[in-house]
Formats: structure tokens, C-alpha cells, sequence
């Protein structure tokens, strides 16, 4: 009895899951009519944090300075590279690029307390003088974050409403015609940000990501601690990390789904699997956000971020599934061998079908709609294909809670390539 | 998470509730399967504390605001 309750308790898992992924996937397709405000020229400042970063900042610059904006500068903070990051800062556009340096002992303390130290040099240096903090946006690029041309006109409208504090864009892979893998993670990052971000706006639990974050000064000044400290933090997530928190003081998270920044997918399963753990131990140090939540964010939202929160505990609950089936075909397939008949039912087959790769159909159809050059047909093909690339998050999940538990906290960034 | 759309995407066996216990490797892969079950129920029991919290805090903020 006990047994049969643990067995249907854990596909009670895969159902909550995909009802909730249900639920999300129809609030995204819902549209939205955005009221036009007041409108001021708004402060642009998009902040580089850089560690050894030679081979695609050059690039990424390039197409920051083109865009076609009026106001707006980029900081390039070198967080005591080896390299030339920072000679390629200042062959940059001397208008619009500046440089901060950072030296050891007290750089490559991650890449919050590189964003924190660019605040504080806006301030210092007097580049933010005369502007209203209100009017001032501070966006979040990656040194390989390619922006979208028209990025700055399609996230101005979100910030006429008063009560937007940050607003995160689409992330893709430019790289994504490099391979299987590449492609699975532009269509990782496609999904998440047109399903899963997209329906979060009309529950209120938009996340932040660490690449294509837009925030408003202000909202990032009502997060400095007493101390001045802030406002990111130093988790290994601190882009999670600031969108809860500024819920929690009162600002409203918007998804941009108009303008994307491009970002180099790796190419490599082990690296990635690496990434993804450190992603993935970041998400659990989240826990810490926790009493936040419940105190200081309304109800519908704080369930949603509590969700959010625990998915890497379900990620490692789920993980023992596969392997459980997979035990349990082998062992089935050689017992038809010693029955000398086959005893394999097709429920085996249809069942785990229909649970696990319904969704491939609608993440087809959502990764669709970005490629057209895809096909329909290619694309739900290439989903059932993503559904196994999810694994990846298991073995992610493990090696994270791994380190978390033997105290390691110290990660080398992803290589470019 | 980015990993989401992997949940409700995994190989369950719920057909493994009717396999016979003599195949080789069932009884291992039923472990598995209701370790996992314990630890969802484990789960939902941490869960509904943490909502009752949560309601409890949004009760009392009204209250407040009234």
C-alpha cells in the first residue's frame, strides 16, 4: 500500500509539473496593450563586467556604440584581466566607452561585486550628474552579448510605467548554426523567455537574467544596503537574486519579448553541464530569499517565485525517474528474452510518450515562430530532441548540490571560444 | 530556472506498478521510483507550511491596512 502511494506520488511529480507548464504556456499566449506615458529621453548605461574577455568584446562594443540611441554610454569594468580586454576597451569609442580597472587583490570577487564597484564609479566619476535616477537605465550585457539594433526603442515603453524597475529581454545563441548542441540551447533560451518569462508578467515573478537586464537607477538605489553596499549581491546567481528582491520592494519585473541580446553558446557537453551546476548551486543558495518572499511580496506572485525557487529540488526528485525506467525496460527486456516472449505492454511505450513529449509539441510550435526558416515539422522534431537535453539539468543538479554540500563556492566562468 | 521545461518531461513508469517483481532490475527501479515519490511528499509537506506562512502574512497585512 505504502509503495503504491510513493509510485503514484512520484508522477503526481511529472503532473504538477506539466500542469503548471500548461497553465504558463496559455497565460503566454495571452496579449498585452502597454499604455503610453509621458515620454523623457531616457540615461543609457550598459555595464560590461569583463574577466579575460579579448576574443569577443571587441565585437560586442562594436555593435553597442551603432546603436541608434541618443543618450547612452557602456562601461567596460576589467575585473583584473590577463589579457587585452582592456586595451579593447579603450581602442573603443572614447564618446561613448569608458573603462574602469580593477586590480587584485580586491578584483575577481565575481561579477556582483564587479557591478556594485561600476555604480559606484558612475557616481563617483560625475557621468551620472544632472540625470534623474529615474531616467536613468542601467542595462546588464555579457562581454559577449550581442544587442539587438533596435534593443533601446523596444524597452523605453516598459520604463513610462513609474513602477518598472527592470526589464529583461530575449537571450539567444548566435552561434546556434554551430551544431546540435548550440542549437538546443538558443532554443532552451527561447523557450524560457517566450513561455515561461512572458507568462510570469501577468503573475507579477518576471525574473532578472545576467545578460539583456535593464534596470531603472532608482530601483536599483532603493536596494543599496545602510552600508552602501549593493545593490547586486554575490551569490553565484545575482541576477535571480535582485529581480526577487526588487518584487519585494515594491517595482514591478517586465519581459521584453521585442529585442533579444545574443550570447555564445558552448559547444562542449561537459562545459555546459559545468555551467548549468554552477547555475544550478546558485539557485539553491536562493533559498536564503525565502523569508523575503513570504513577507514582502503579494501572494499570487510569492507562490509562483516559491515554485521557482524549489524547481531544483524537483529537478532532483525527477532525475531518479528516467533512471528508474530505464532500469526497469532493461530488466523487462531481459526477461522477455528468458520468457521467450515479449512482456513489454504498450502502455510502456505510449504512456511515457504521451507524459513526457506532449510538451514537445507546444515548445515546437513557440521555437517555431522565431525560426520560420526552421519548419513547423523540424521544429517539434528538434523538440523531442530538447526533451532529452533537459537531462542535462539532472546531471547539472547533482554535481551543483555536490559542491554545495562539500563547501565549494569558487567557479572558473565559462571559456569563450 | 532555465531547467523547467525539463520538469514534466522525464519517463515515468507508472505501468511499473503492475510489473511483475521477478524481472531483473524491478525491484531496484521501484526504488528509485518511490524514493522519489518520498521525497515529493516530503516536498508538498514543506510546501503547504510555507503557503500557510505566506497567507498567514497576508491576513495580517490586511488587517493591518484596514
Amino acid at each position: 500500500m505504502i509503495s503504491q502511494i510513493l509510485i503514484w506520488a512520484s508522477i503526481a511529480i511529472i503532473v504538477m509539473a506539466g500542469g503548471y507548464n500548461t497553465t504558463l504556456f496559455v497565460l503566454s499566449r495571452r496579449r498585452t496593450r502597454r499604455k503610453r506615458g509621458p515620454r523623457e529621453e531616457r540615461f543609457y548605461i550598459f555595464l560590461l563586467a569583463c574577466l579575460n574577455e579579448e576574443t569577443v568584446l571587441a565585437e560586442s562594443l562594436a555593435r553597442i556604440t551603432a546603436l541608434p540611441a541618443g543618450k547612452f554610454i557602456a562601461l567596460v569594468i576589467d575585473d583584473a584581466s590577463d589579457d587585452g580586454t582592456a586595451a579593447i576597451a579603450r581602442a573603443a569609442d572614447p564618446e561613448r566607452v569608458h573603462l574602469l580597472q580593477r586590480y587584485l587583490p580586491d578584483a575577481r570577487k565575481g561579477k556582483g561585486a564587479a557591478l556594485n564597484n561600476g555604480i559606484r564609479h558612475l557616481r563617483a566619476s560625475g557621468i551620472l550628474d544632472g540625470h534623474d535616477p529615474r531616467d536613468v537605465i542601467v542595462c546588464v550585457v555579457d562581454a559577449d552579448g550581442r544587442l539587438d539594433q533596435h534593443v533601446v526603442q523596444s524597452v523605453d515603453p516598459f520604463f513610462d510605467n513609474p513602477r518598472t524597475g527592470g526589464t529583461q529581454i530575449g537571450v539567444r545563441m548566435y552561434n546556434r548554426d554551430k551544431g546540435l548542441l548550440a542549437r538546443l540551447q538558443d532554443m532552451e533560451f527561447v523557450i524560457y523567455g517566450d513561455i515561461f518569462q512572458k507568462a510570469r508578467r501577468y503573475i507579477g515573478s518576471v525574473g532578472m537574467g545576467g545578460n539583456g537586464q535593464f534596470m531603472r537607477l532608482a530601483a536599483l538605489d532603493s536596494l543599496m544596503g545602510e552600508d552602501g553596499s549593493g545593490p547586486w549581491s554575490d551569490s553565484l546567481t545575482e541576477d535571480l537574486d535582485l529581480g526577487v528582491r526588487l518584487i519585494a520592494h515594491g517595482w514591478t519585473n517586465q519581459h521584453c519579448t521585442a529585442a533579444a541580446v545574443s550570447q555564445q553558446a558552448v559547444l562542449d557537453v561537459r562545459r555546459l553541464v559545468r555551467q548549468r551546476s554552477r547555475w544550478f548551486q546558485g539557485h539553491l543558495q536562493s533559498a536564503g530569499l525565502v523569508p523575503t518572499i513570504l513577507r514582502d511580496i503579494p501572494t499570487r506572485p510569492a507562490l509562483d517565485l516559491l515554485y521557482h525557487l524549489s524547481s531544483p529540488v524537483l529537478i532532483l526528485l525527477t532525475s531518479l525517474l528516467p533512471l528508474s525506467f530505464l532500469v526497469a525496460t532493461a530488466g523487462t527486456v531481459v526477461g522477455s528474452v528468458q520468457a521467450g516472449h515479449p512482456l513489454i505492454s504498450p502502455m510502456w511505450i505510449l504512456g511515457p510518450y504521451v507524459l513526457s513529449f506532449t510538451a514537445a509539441y507546444a515548445y515546437g510550435f513557440v521555437y517555431h515562430r522565431r525560426e520560420r526558416d526552421l519548419g513547423l515539422l523540424r521544429a517539434i522534431l528538434l523538440s523531442h530532441v530538447f526533451i532529452f537535453y533537459g537531462y542535462i539539468w539532472f546531471a547539472a543538479g547533482w554535481m551543483g548540490l555536490w559542491r554545495m554540500l562539500t563547501g565549494k563556492q569558487t567557479w572558473l566562468k565559462t571559456a569563450r571560444t | 530556472m532555465y531547467g523547467k521545461p525539463a520538469l514534466g518531461t522525464v519517463l515515468p513508469m507508472a505501468g511499473l506498478t503492475a510489473a511483475p517483481e521477478v524481472l531483473p532490475g524491478i525491484p531496484f527501479a521501484r526504488g528509485l521510483q518511490e524514493a522519489a515519490g518520498a521525497g515529493f511528499l516530503l516536498y508538498c509537506a514543506i510546501a503547504l507550511t510555507l503557503i500557510s506562512v505566506k497567507l498567514w502574512f497576508a491576513v495580517r497585512n490586511l488587517g493591518e491596512r484596514s
